[in-house]
């Protein structure tokens, strides 16, 4: 397991940190349309023939050791990414008014930091509808990227169907004390917030 | 010496004297204003290059009125039947003057000569901030000392030192009784305005006690705290009419009659049937135990007004309502460079004020109002001056509009800050230079460069996240979805001036940090006289409490 200063220095090890951002840019159609993909807002219970409630991939890249787990599951209109080898999990959830927001979980420490709409970019939203496929109904079992920062290749591991699954994944997170982003500097004394403050945090990239 | 020089230079000591003869009303002796003697205009001569300078002129005037105020000043006892209390979070010295040399730039001034409307308060001093435990301290710690009398321990609220934070088991036989309690039981109307959220440490430190700031709503408590009878801070704030009763057994008070900021989400079930139409949220509450305190708060004033807009806000009748509670944002309020962004609207600080005021005053009995311009400690906090001196600026409208709507001879009006920031203004920029630009130094038309061949700004930061070039990004805490930018970059074609611009920092942070120097108090109206010296902050509750009278009211009242 990661030590928490691992953890909080190494934003880099977000896997769309990844510079996914050079797919994208090349795929303005789908930054456009970016959650409206129904299997993403709606987990697909009514527009596919199975629902689609999570995934397990693995992503791995040209220029890294490692290769990490990334399990993704879908609540209603929330997406929940969950990466256990570093014991960090990320709720977007996309806004009442269409600007989603992320609260990003620590697992060991049971924790969360929340950001308020347009302080982040969702770049795993629209990751989510490319591994969803054209369809919004099947998770695709390989997507290879070519950014800046080598090959990423994304490969499904296991497709989750147990929905008791899902919703104990978000509910153990949603059971975390949240904090806003922008309060951070007044909790000085706390200690999980005084490493954050101490340490850095990379939060995903924004372009 | 020569005996021309000699006089020249007495009159100039005794204007000096005139001076310094405001901290003590016994020895006041106002030369200034006796016409010379005639064996002195020769003298007078010698020092016209003095005497006919502007500078001189307005500065022998300002003595001249504070000698004539400290001749006439008598002990304010009991005169205040209204106290209002400005805190501006994270205001610190350098804050102030450098929201008072950007408001004189917009102004088209200079600037450095301008004046914010709390700089012309006739009485200032200063606070020390720390809190018991702490050099450097933090919101909820300072703003107990300002509305208790008592200093305590950072992050805790309306409790003394005595506390262990966030043991719920030690808060009881700890609370400390606020001015607005005491307000409130003296008969008076209450209310609190702040643009953070109205749970947040700073508004919460005038209704709650709390050992932990952070327990906000039922949803941030520990269970055992839960389970030990505790009570979030946003349900304190409802009940805090009956929570009040409940302490001083046989008192019938009306409750706080003006509630305003933000912070929708503690006082919503985590349930989306209960999302207000401009949640940002797919599901806008925390709460988890299913309580709607928005519903609880109206059943208590059932002729009250609970409003979420600008719409609400602009629709209401000041002369009729006897209560409000107007929550406009799920978590903070925006930033005054942002509040146009805002779905439904959000109304300014000086607007707010405004409207509270024309609701407080119609108690004959006076009113307690404390308002705070919570987020110039969060843009300071997210490393951007120019957001944070623009939310300065609209306290000091704020500000300008209480003394507006209020008599001075029987309204006091102070003007603090908790604490500061690390913000500083340096360099040596030439008269009128941009106080968010690049330093131009005297003489020069292009900006200095630094021994590290750059240009630099007048405005940095100790700690934080560092430079950002965001443009004209109205929303200071973008920079969060950044990574930290640590030290210097090259400015040359950077636009420092632009909202979007985040100073540098030296230190690399997540966050900058609070400062632990001392906080500017500026008064006005019946007790402001007290205001003197350099003060521990909890001293500020005593002079509100002087001047109005307000534990000898309440005494009065109570069975």
């Amino acid at each position: 397991m990661k030590s928490m200063n691992q953890k909080l220095a190494g934003g880099s090890m977000m896997p769309w940190r990844l510079h996914f951002y050079r797919v994208s840019t090349c795929l303005p159609l789908v930054v456009a349309l970016w959650w409206l993909a129904p299997a993403v807002s709606a987990g697909n219970d009514r527009t596919c023939a199975q629902p689609i409630v999570g995934a397990q991939y693995t992503l791995s890249q040209q220029n890294a050791k490692a290769t990490v787990t990334v399990d993704i599951f879908l609540r209603r209109t929330e997406m929940l990414w969950v990466f256990p080898d570093l014991a960090v999990a990320e709720l977007w959830d996309p806004g009442a008014s269409g600007r989603p927001k992320l609260t990003r979980y620590f697992d060991d420490h049971q924790r969360g930091i929340e950001y308020q709409p347009e302080e982040v970019e969702a770049e795993p939203a629209r990751l989510a509808f490319m591994l969803l496929g054209p369809d919004g109904c099947r998770w695709v079992e390989q997507l290879v990227f070519a950014g800046e920062a080598g090959r990423q290749t994304w490969t499904l591991k296991d497709v989750v169907k147990d929905k008791n699954a899902v919703a104990a994944a978000f509910t153990q997170r949603e059971r975390y004390l949240t904090v806003d982003y922008a309060d951070i500097g007044d909790n000085e004394t706390d200690e999980f917030f005084r490493s954050t403050i101490h340490l850095g945090f990379k939060a995903p990239h924004r372009h | 010496m020569h005996a021309v020089h000699k006089t020249a230079l007495t009159l100039m000591s005794l204007a000096l004297l005139g001076a310094c003869s405001d901290d003590d009303t016994r020895v006041v002796n106002p030369v200034p204003m006796e016409p010379p003697a005639a064996s002195n205009i020769l003298a007078a001569a010698e020092v016209a290059n003095n005497t006919d300078n502007a500078w001189y002129g307005a500065a022998n005037t300002k003595t001249v009125e504070a000698a004539a105020r400290a001749t006439s000043s008598t002990v304010s006892q009991g005169k205040a039947k209204n106290i209002i209390l400005f805190v501006g979070d994270g205001m610190g010295i350098s804050t102030v003057t450098a929201a008072r040399i950007l408001e004189g730039q917009m102004l088209g001034k200079l600037g450095e000569e301008h004046v914010l409307s709390f700089g012309k308060f006739p009485y200032a001093g200063l606070a020390k901030t720390y809190n018991v435990d702490a050099q450097t301290p933090d919101s909820a710690g300072t703003m107990t000392a300002m509305m208790s009398g008592v200093k305590t321990d950072v992050g805790v609220i309306g409790v003394d030192e005595d506390i262990a934070r966030g043991d719920c088991s030690t808060v009881a036989g700890n609370e400390l009784v606020t001015a607005l309690e005491i307000a409130e039981i003296a008969g008076k109307s209450t209310g609190i305005l702040s643009t953070a959220r109205i749970t947040h440490a700073t508004p919460a430190a005038t209704y709650a006690k709390s050992a932990d700031r952070n327990w906000e709503d039922v949803s941030d408590m520990p269970q055992n705290a839960i389970d030990a009878g505790c009570q979030d801070i946003a349900s304190q704030l409802v009940n805090f009419e009956a929570n009040l009763e409940a302490l001083y057994s046989g008192i019938d008070v009306d409750g706080i009659e003006v509630i305003m900021g933000g912070g929708r989400r503690h006082f919503l079930p985590k349930d989306a049937s209960f999302n207000s139409p401009d949640s940002t949220s797919s599901v806008e509450g925390d709460r988890t135990d299913g309580r709607d305190l928005t519903n609880e708060w109206q059943a208590q004033y059932p002729q009250g007004k609970y409003i979420f807009g600008q719409a609400g806000f602009d629709a209401l009748d000041t002369a009729s309502t006897s209560h409000v509670m107007a929550l406009f944002n799920e978590s903070h309020m925006r930033y005054e460079t942002d509040r146009s962004n805002d779905i439904s609207g959000e109304p300014s600080l000086s607007a707010m004020t405004g409207k509270a005021i024309e609701i407080l005053d119609n108690n004959p009995e006076g009113f307690f109002l404390m308002v705070e311009s919570g987020r110039i400690d969060h843009s300071h906090h997210a490393g951007n001056a120019h957001i944070a001196l623009r939310d300065t600026i609209e306290l000091a409208a704020a500000v300008q509009a209480a003394v507006d709507a209020t008599d001075p001879s029987d309204t006091l009006i102070i003007v603090t800050a908790d604490h500061g920031h690390v913000m500083t203004i340096g360099g040596y920029p030439a008269r009128g230079n941009s106080i968010l630009g690049k330093v131009v130094s005297v003489g020069s038309t292009e900006p200095a460069l630094a021994a590290d061949g750059l240009p630099h700004t007048t405005i940095t930061y100790t700690n934080g996240r560092g430079f950002r070039d965001l443009g004209n990004e109205t929303d200071a805490d973008v920079t969060y979805g950044l990574d930290i930018v640590s030290g210097r970059v090259d400015l040359t074609n950077v636009n420092t001036e632009a909202s979007g611009y985040h100073q540098e920092a030296l230190v690399p942070a997540s966050s900058e940090t609070h400062s632990g120097e001392d906080v500017g108090i500026y008064a006005y109206g019946p007790g402001a006289e007290l205001v003197r010296g350099t003060n521990e902050q909890n001293v500020i509750f005593h002079i509100m409490d002087y001047a109005g009278s307000l534990v000898t009211s309440a005494d009065a009242v109570l069975p």
